[in-house]
């Protein structure tokens, strides 16, 4: 009884990791970052390039952070004059695609931080992905490159 | 050498070359004397009013606390944008804007003098003076910040051809919402007139390259 525990315990533990990279890696992450904003500012804007290595359509469907009271995904319109934010229930993102996150686009909508944040630092975002894994992200703070 | 017939039939070639030259320097003479209408300026994302549209922005306070009604509008180019400081896409990336606009135009000190950049809250509800002027100094010490009772602003926007609409959140209690706004850069000339109409995306080259060619030709007619 013994033996098989330490084996079936052997074998999480030799299998686990590689979950987890095999979730980590389905997608990847560049040019991650979130924008610097006023010492009072109640909402800040994150950005980043999303691509889905893998061979199936995932979507991330939530995302949250120690640092805000809460994250949402919303996308920028601008339509007969006007900027529309709509929110975004989840970030699609389809096999081989890249979703890129930016300016005037989608975006995600980081609201009341618990402390003011500077350039320099570094925000963690938890995300919840539809596969059922669950990946965590670091992006700088930063102002906007001229 | 045979003579030439046109040299007996017609005045010589002497005579129409001071012919021209008379009617070269008339022409000359007359432009300078009468105002001809000139080129309008070449813009690039800028659309000039001509003529400009009265506007009265009554009832409103800036970030200091401070009055803000035409007189303050008066003998400046003023950028305006309207926004809120709980936007977090569009109105910080277009107040970075700003800042970039100030930055290039700082190299003229007598047009940065004559120029300043406002924000007027689109959502007085969330945004006191004391609100914004945290928020608009972040950006730059000579940014303005305007906010006033909503019917003042609601007004002061209609007559600046802004639209914006608040849009609830899921939960009605939530502080959360979101206002949809025009996202156009708007700018009044020094008699407090609305002249300008930026429209987005935003570039601050593009809003400098604009205005440097609107400042010049407003201010050559003038």
């Amino acid at each position: 009884m013994n033996t098989i525990r330490i084996a079936l315990i052997s074998l999480l533990v030799a299998i686990l990791p590689g979950l987890a990279h095999a979730a980590e890696f389905e997608l990847t992450f560049n040019k991650g970052w979130v924008q610097e904003g006023p010492p009072n500012a109640r909402v800040l804007a994150g950005f980043m390039q999303i691509t889905n290595i893998s061979k199936k359509t995932i979507s991330i469907t939530a995302a949250d952070s120690d640092l805000f009271e809460s994250i949402e995904f919303h996308r920028t319109v601008h339509a007969d004059g006007m900027a529309r934010m709509l929110e975004q229930p989840e970030l699609t993102i389809k096999p081989g695609a890249t979703l890129t996150l930016e300016h005037g686009s989608y975006h995600l909508m980081l609201i009341n931080p618990h402390s003011p944040l500077k350039s320099g630092d570094s925000v963690e975002l938890n995300l919840s992905l539809s596969t059922g894994a669950c990946i965590s992200i670091m992006l700088p703070v930063r102002q906007p490159q001229e | 050498m045979p003579d030439n017939p046109a040299n007996e039939k017609y005045p010589s070639n002497q005579f129409y070359w001071w012919l021209a030259l008379a009617a070269l320097v008339a022409g000359i003479l007359f432009a300078s004397f009468t105002k001809s209408p000139r080129q309008a300026p070449t813009l690039e994302a800028a659309t000039l009013l001509t003529p400009p549209k009265a506007v009265a922005p009554q009832g409103l306070v800036d970030h200091l606390g401070q009055p803000f009604e035409l007189p303050q509008l008066e003998g400046h180019y003023s950028f305006i944008f309207f926004g809120y400081t709980h936007c977090p896409d569009i109105c910080p990336a277009t107040l970075y804007q700003f800042k970039r606009v100030a930055k290039i135009l700082q190299a003229n000190p007598d047009l940065y003098k004559r120029t300043r950049f406002i924000l007027v809250s689109i959502d007085p509800q969330r945004d006191s003076s004391k609100q914004l002027a945290e928020y608009v100094s972040y950006y730059h010490p000579d940014f303005i910040g305007v906010t006033g009772p909503e019917k003042n602003i609601k007004t002061f926007s209609r007559q600046m051809g802004v639209i914006y609409e608040r849009r609830e959140a899921e939960n009605k209690d939530s502080d959360n919402y979101i206002v949809d706004h025009s996202s156009a850069i708007l700018m009044t000339n020094p008699k407090g007139q609305l002249q300008v109409v930026f429209s987005a995306p935003h570039n601050a080259e593009s809003l400098a390259k604009d205005y440097q060619a609107i400042y010049r030709f407003l201010e050559d007619e003038s």
